[in-house]
């Protein structure tokens, strides 16, 4: 079995929780369920480190990714463990330089859940009815800026890396900012979260 | 390629230095300047030949900036307050952020403050973000003969066990009566809100009564200002405005009692 595949196949379990046997691997590998790609990104609220497949749609005008995120003791205080899904829009406003492609701006939206009863008891249990407190703990969501350069490789494996930096604005953090509108003390900067990322494009 | 290494590190050290680049909303990572607000706040009381004392006494800040920022400015307008006491929520959601945003806002206060734990600023690991930034829950100090005393009364937060309020610990700091001439009692949850643990509410009010000193109880929570004689045992509690309310009240001490005044 080769690496790429055996990448695959993880990402596949990962996904869909269902085994395959090796015969059924080869056919698949290009179905459109397939991941074309892998995103590794450094912070962003989705873990110091988060990893997982991405699938390119509708014509290269649309990107689904999904991660999992680690964040260790030694950076988050606590290990928390996180779940991230992404939909990305990208226009179709590339720039072309040489094996290069810049694509400027892409906008989507991110939603976040992050593991544990410490995040998840305030949202209905025994001494936090629902409705107690009006936003879900472990549940979060976001809009998502990202700027992408993509550099062609010819290689058997790999088609190609992307890196990327994304902003990204949090529902919890946005309504801060809306309640204080007109404000001298917080304005857009501050609810700005940065993350930057590797795309390994293998389709 | 030394250089290279050298580059790659640096940018290694700036990406993990740099706040914009969060890791999840429910990470512990107060700037190490922000560590132990309320023992260093403490320690910057100034001592004054007058024996009136003159508290500015704010709460629930939450997310609300913009008022929280007039609030201080109304209060740094106000010659010889001592300092000021926040009656907890500092923060909305508990989160990192929201503590570095509310600490920073604060620190423009000309006067030091002290927080007291409440609710809002418990959820996810806001606990464990308040112990390092503000210190322990409970905590007390004495300035110019009185003893000031907070107190975690956020029983919802801590499961209604029997131990928050710690009734015990409340009870020593009271004890110690040749060392205080009055005892100012700070908590965020009143004895009375279904927030408060009912089995302790009787303990609660023994533990006050028992040493006849306490002079005053102050709350937050309510968001709206109250004042009232709860059970007759002549102990006045007094509520405080969320800074939302663009309010805030004084309090003045001295030998023989206390004063207090709203302020909008």
């Amino acid at each position: 079995m080769s690496i790429r595949n055996s990448i695959i196949v993880s990402f596949i379990m990962m996904c869909f929780s269902s085994g395959l046997n090796a015969q059924e691997e080869r056919t698949i590998t290009n179905k459109w369920y397939m991941p074309d790609h892998i995103r590794l990104q450094y912070a962003g609220h989705i873990g110091l480190i988060s990893s997982g497949p991405a699938w390119t749609l509708l014509k290269n005008n649309f990107e689904l990714a999904y991660s999992i995120g680690y964040v260790p003791e030694f950076a988050g205080g606590r290990d928390i463990y996180i779940a991230a899904f992404k939909g990305i829009y990208i226009p179709k406003l590339y720039f072309n330089i040489k094996k290069t492609i810049i694509k400027p701006l892409s906008a989507g939206a991110v939603f976040n859940y992050t593991f544990g009863e410490r995040y998840s008891k305030y949202n209905g249990s025994k001494n936090y009815p629902k409705g107690y407190l009006w936003w879900n703990t472990s549940f979060r969501m976001g809009l998502l800026l990202e700027s992408e350069i993509y550099v062609k490789i010819k290689q058997k494996h790999m088609k190609g890396l992307g890196f990327y930096i994304e902003a990204s604005f949090w529902d919890l953090y946005i309504l801060s900012l809306f309640d204080n509108h007109n404000s001298s003390y917080i304005n857009l900067w501050d609810i700005t979260t940065l993350g930057l990322g590797i795309k390994i494009y293998f389709r | 390629m030394k250089l290279k290494k050298f580059i790659i590190v640096l940018l290694i050290l700036i990406l993990f230095s740099c706040e914009k680049f969060e890791f999840s909303h429910y990470q512990i990572s107060p700037e190490s300047q922000y560590r132990n607000i309320n023992q260093r706040n403490i320690e910057r009381l100034l001592y004054t030949a007058t024996d009136t004392i003159r508290i500015a006494i704010i709460g629930d800040s939450q997310r609300f900036y913009n008022s929280t920022k007039n609030i201080i400015k109304k209060i740094n307008a106000i010659p010889n307050i001592n300092f000021v006491i926040h009656t907890g929520d500092l923060v909305d959601f508990g989160l990192q952020w929201e503590y570095t945003m509310m600490h920073e806002l604060l620190s423009e206060l000309k006067y030091p403050y002290v927080a007291v734990v409440g609710n809002h600023d418990l959820i996810a690991n806001g606990a464990e973000i308040y112990n390092l930034m503000y210190g322990e829950f409970n905590f007390s100090f004495s300035y110019m003969g009185n003893k000031f005393i907070f107190l975690n009364t956020n029983c919802r937060e801590f499961g209604f066990d029997s131990k928050v309020p710690d009734i015990l610990w409340l009870e020593n700091e009271l004890s110690d009566t040749s060392n205080y001439n009055h005892a100012i009692l700070i908590n965020h949850v009143p004895p009375y809100h279904t927030d408060f643990n009912p089995d302790l509410v009787d303990d609660y009010r023994t533990a006050l009564s028992k040493y006849r000193k306490v002079l005053l109880c102050i709350n937050g929570h309510n968001h709206f200002h109250t004042f009232s004689e709860l059970y007759n045992e002549g102990i006045p509690y007094l509520g405080s405005f969320s800074t939302s309310k663009n309010k805030f009240i004084t309090v003045e001490i001295w030998n023989e009692g206390f004063q207090f005044k709203i302020i909008e």
